[in-house]
């Protein structure tokens, strides 16, 4: 893969945008560990994430923060984190009495 | 502890500070319930998405301290992620896009390649450099960007939603991401660069 074709498609594959063949090319290309292309993507991260915080904060319901700690402190919790066991944080255990 | 950087507080919470993680979430969860809303222009779901981000982050937190990574950019792309991939179970499409993100390792991979904590500062500080910057780009490609980042629609899918050809689509949206970046460059390198 000559990696200087995509110099502007990294943020597109960012965001899952290419047409499909070439987000799969260029997502095993990373994977295999290109340096340059990671590079490229951090560039690219950093143009993404200052679009995305040029959007509006939205305020969050008050309930919301319980709900998380509750899930924190349950086995259902989603995600595909490496931690097996995804018991609660001994301060909110303590917490809870 | 006010003030202290939502990475050192990922990296209490691995130890079990659960109060150090509530920190990062009073202080990022507007912005990332924002881009969440921005997506699903729900409020119920956005916030369920909310949970399922935060949660994934408590998750994730030991693989994100070791490769020292910046929280508000790993929130912010996991939640924008997130919320494309909800869109589209909501509009029952068969569409690839969850390939490369979630089914794919995509959070995973992105340790690669997510930036730390100095390039986000960086890009909070001038924040207000960086918001007249995107009123320089041409409307046409800021809105067909803004379908892509807020509305998860690929190339082929802009092109038929637009009605113009693929190949412009390409190019516009291509040229939209070299623009920023060019000037992403300018802003970051220099207080005092003439925008």
């Amino acid at each position: 893969m000559d990696c200087r074709y995509l110099e502007d498609a990294y943020e597109i594959y960012l965001l899952g945008g290419l047409e499909r063949a070439q987000q799969e090319e260029l997502h095993e290309h990373v994977r295999q560990g290109c340096a340059y292309c990671r590079h490229e993507l951090r560039e690219a991260a950093e143009n993404l994430y200052w679009l995305l915080q040029n959007v509006a904060p939205v305020r969050p319901s008050a309930a919301i923060k319980g709900r998380i700690l509750q899930r924190l402190s349950s086995s259902t919790i989603l995600g595909t984190g490496s931690r097996k066991t995804n018991r609660p944080p001994k301060k909110a255990q303590a917490r809870r009495g | 502890m006010p003030g202290t950087e939502p990475e050192t507080l990922l990296a209490q919470a691995t130890s079990g500070d659960c109060a150090a993680f509530i920190q990062i979430y009073d202080r990022l969860a507007p912005q990332v319930l924002g881009v969440i809303q921005r997506v699903l222009a729900d409020f119920e779901a956005s916030e369920r998405a909310l949970e399922d981000v935060f949660v994934k982050l408590w998750g994730e937190a030991p693989q994100l301290v070791r490769a020292r990574v910046s929280v508000a950019a790993w929130l912010m792309l996991a939640a924008r992620a997130y919320a494309v991939e909800r869109l589209r179970q909501r509009a029952g499409g068969s569409s690839s896009w969850p390939l490369h993100q979630e089914e794919s390792g995509f959070l995973d991979q992105s340790l690669a390649w997510m930036p730390d904590a100095q390039a986000i500062g960086l890009l909070d500080d001038r924040r207000a450099l960086l918001r007249k910057v995107l009123g320089q780009l041409p409307r046409p490609q800021l809105r067909s960007l803004e379908l892509v980042v807020f509305e998860g629609r690929a190339e082929t899918e802009l092109a038929g939603d637009l009605g113009e050809p693929l190949a412009r689509v390409k190019t516009e949206l291509r040229a939209a991401a070299r623009f920023l970046r060019h000037r992403r460059r300018a802003v970051v390198g220099s207080w005092t660069v003439d925008i």
